[in-house]
């Protein structure tokens, strides 16, 4: 099944003729709340990935929710010169997520300790899930529940959510230089604890 | 702070829980719920000026007509067509192709008889032919029809100013679930050839129309003219913007490389074939196509799996037609000159609220396409402004 069309796709223009973009939309949604709809069919998917990874499903579903009840009461305050949300709403869903923040450290310990992801659907896990792959899944889990708050978020929305460093210093609201400079702290960590699991399986050879 | 190199992205990383998002479907539909309680209650809790308020102008409506300003008793909670409606389209797009007469009825259904293979057209005519018509047939026609015609060439700075009559999707949402109907427009668009000006855009209400199956829709009340600033699309100097004509004008009239450019350069996400139909509609909608691109457009369409023939529809204004659909949505051509000259969306499926499968759920009729070197005088304070545009 296709995914739903957003705004101005699947159906002849609304108001304007073209696609609208964020910010139009946010404006408009000022006067005409209803508006707000078409900004929850084009991110939400993506921030329920997001949380999904980070928390698991179900309360991925309540960080969605949050985030765009937090956003549309937010919405008069939204700056209208940045044209996409996606930023703004990622940095709405991490402080959403961060009051998961012990579901999603238990999420990461239970991970390193079995190494099998209770929330992957596929069977197909079960062809990725050789030795080699588990313990890197085990290392990289047990990294992240180890990392400080502020690194992980910064390493998760540019690695997971695939923002860039400008839209993730707009969502956690910090200069670039620390978005740069938490990242390189966080790969380091994250590649050390590999780089550990694979020298010891070298001298398991 | 440190002598070491960046480190780059760790691989292991960004494959580590990609699954997971299972179930979203149903949470995401959830979710939506969510906002959608919050946007009604705020439209009930806070001002008058937000309720029940058919046009967009609220500010102007209350200045000229005070007593509209006090909510209905039982005002209905209105969700802006203008947002469902794509929504809703889209579901028509989800589901399985129906075969059905797109044939949208300016007047209550029961007074019309049914559209009829062409009225006067000759027996011969393609359109009572229906038997031996396919999509690829109609489009290919479309496609040398094009070819063969002349039109003014816009210069950067003018406008392309096109006409149309819509009638679209409403939908209210209340107490006892949702109700729909359908509601007419006529538009006025003037559109930026290089996207470097504001447009302009006029609608005028013509009133709901009920569907079939339907409820019988409200009495539309208020200003039933609004005027919309268009923001700028491009900035001067920079390429054209997708929306433009110059945009278009820039594209490969070779119909296999402007194919392979529409495959790899998809406007949303829905399924590739699904997609190309929609971004080649999004092209041809309210807008004056250079002739070799609107030949090669209609010759890719006819390359895109799916799509049928309507033999026996009408447009937005009731022109004899035949059309092309695919998932739900159509293309209306003239049957005797296989110009374009409007586009249907029915539902591939029973949509609770609206109808069964077959209902017609969008109609418009192209009616002109000009180009202009000037926007009308509007008085400023007519015209609801447009955020948004490049920032250059």
């Amino acid at each position: 099944m296709e995914k739903p069309a957003t705004l101005g796709r699947a159906g002849p223009p609304p108001d304007t003729g073209r696609r609208a973009d964020d910010a139009t939309l946010i404006a408009r949604s000022r006067a005409e709340p209803e508006a707000f709809a078409a900004i929850f069919d084009r991110h939400a998917t993506d921030i329920h990935r997001y949380a999904a990874r980070r928390l698991g499903p179900g309360p991925a579903e309540d960080v969605v929710g949050e985030t765009f009840l937090v956003a549309f009461r937010r919405r008069d305050r939204y700056d209208l010169s940045y044209r996409n949300a996606g930023p703004w709403l990622f940095g709405i869903a991490t402080n959403m997520i961060s009051r998961h923040r012990q579901a999603e450290l238990r999420l990461y310990r239970a991970l390193a300790r079995v190494g099998v992801d209770a929330d992957a659907e596929s069977p197909a896990d079960e062809v990725v899930a050789r030795v080699a792959a588990t313990g890197q899944r085990r290392a990289i889990a047990a990294a992240l529940a180890r990392l400080k708050t502020a690194d992980r978020d910064t390493l998760l929305l540019v690695d997971w959510a695939e923002l860039s460093y400008d839209q993730a210093a707009l969502a956690l609201d910090v200069p670039v230089g620390t978005i740069r400079s938490r990242l390189n702290r966080a790969r380091r960590k994250i590649r050390e604890a590999l780089d550990d699991i694979s020298s010891e399986e070298h001298s398991h050879d | 702070m440190t002598d070491l190199a960046e480190p780059g992205p760790v691989r292991e990383l960004a494959g580590l829980r990609a699954d997971v998002a299972g179930r979203a479907p149903e949470a995401l539909h959830r979710a939506r719920g969510r906002l959608l309680a919050e946007i009604h209650n705020e439209r009930d809790a806070v001002a008058p000026s937000y309720r029940a308020l058919p046009s967009r102008s609220t500010s102007r409506l209350r200045r000229a007509f005070p007593h509209r300003a006090e909510p209905r008793p039982s005002a209905p909670r209105w969700l802006r067509p203008a947002l469902l409606r794509p929504v809703l389209l889209a579901a028509a797009v989800a589901g399985a192709v129906a075969a059905v007469t797109v044939s949208l009825l300016p007047g209550p259904a029961a007074h019309r008889p049914p559209p009829r293979a062409v009225g006067s057209a000759p027996a011969s005519s393609p359109a009572s032919r229906s038997s031996v018509l396919t999509a690829a047939y109609v489009l290919n026609r479309a496609a040398s029809a094009a070819a063969a015609s002349s039109q003014p060439v816009p210069r950067p700075g003018q406008f392309i100013y096109v006409t149309s009559v819509t009638t679209y999707l409403s939908t209210e949402i209340g107490p006892s679930g949702e109700k729909s109907w359908l509601y007419r427009t006529s538009r006025q668009i003037w559109q930026s050839v290089d996207g470097e000006r504001a447009g302009l855009l006029q609608i005028v209400d013509r009133g709901n129309v009920k569907l079939p199956w339907g409820p019988v829709p409200p009495a539309d009340t208020g200003n039933p003219v609004s005027w919309n600033s268009l923001h700028s699309l491009s900035c001067p100097g920079a390429a054209p913007a997708r929306g433009t004509y110059a945009f278009l004008a820039s594209l490969p009239t070779n119909p296999g490389r402007l194919r392979a450019w529409i495959y790899q350069h998809p406007d949303g996400q829905n399924q590739a074939d699904a997609q190309a139909w929609t971004d080649i509609g999004d092209m041809l909608r309210e807008m004056l196509v250079p002739p070799k691109l609107a030949a090669a457009l209609y010759r890719v369409a006819a390359t895109i799996p799916g799509a049928t023939v309507v033999p026996r529809a009408e447009n937005a204004v009731g022109r004899a037609s035949v059309a092309v659909s695919r998932s739900g949505a159509a293309l209306i051509f003239d049957p005797k000159t296989y110009q374009l000259i409007g586009e249907g969306a029915v539902l591939t499926k029973a949509v609770p609220g609206q109808g069964p499968a077959g209902t017609v759920v969008a109609s418009t009729a192209q009616l002109k396409e000009s180009v202009v070197s000037h926007l009308p005088d509007v008085p400023p304070s007519e015209v609801e402004k447009d955020a948004g545009g490049p920032s250059c």
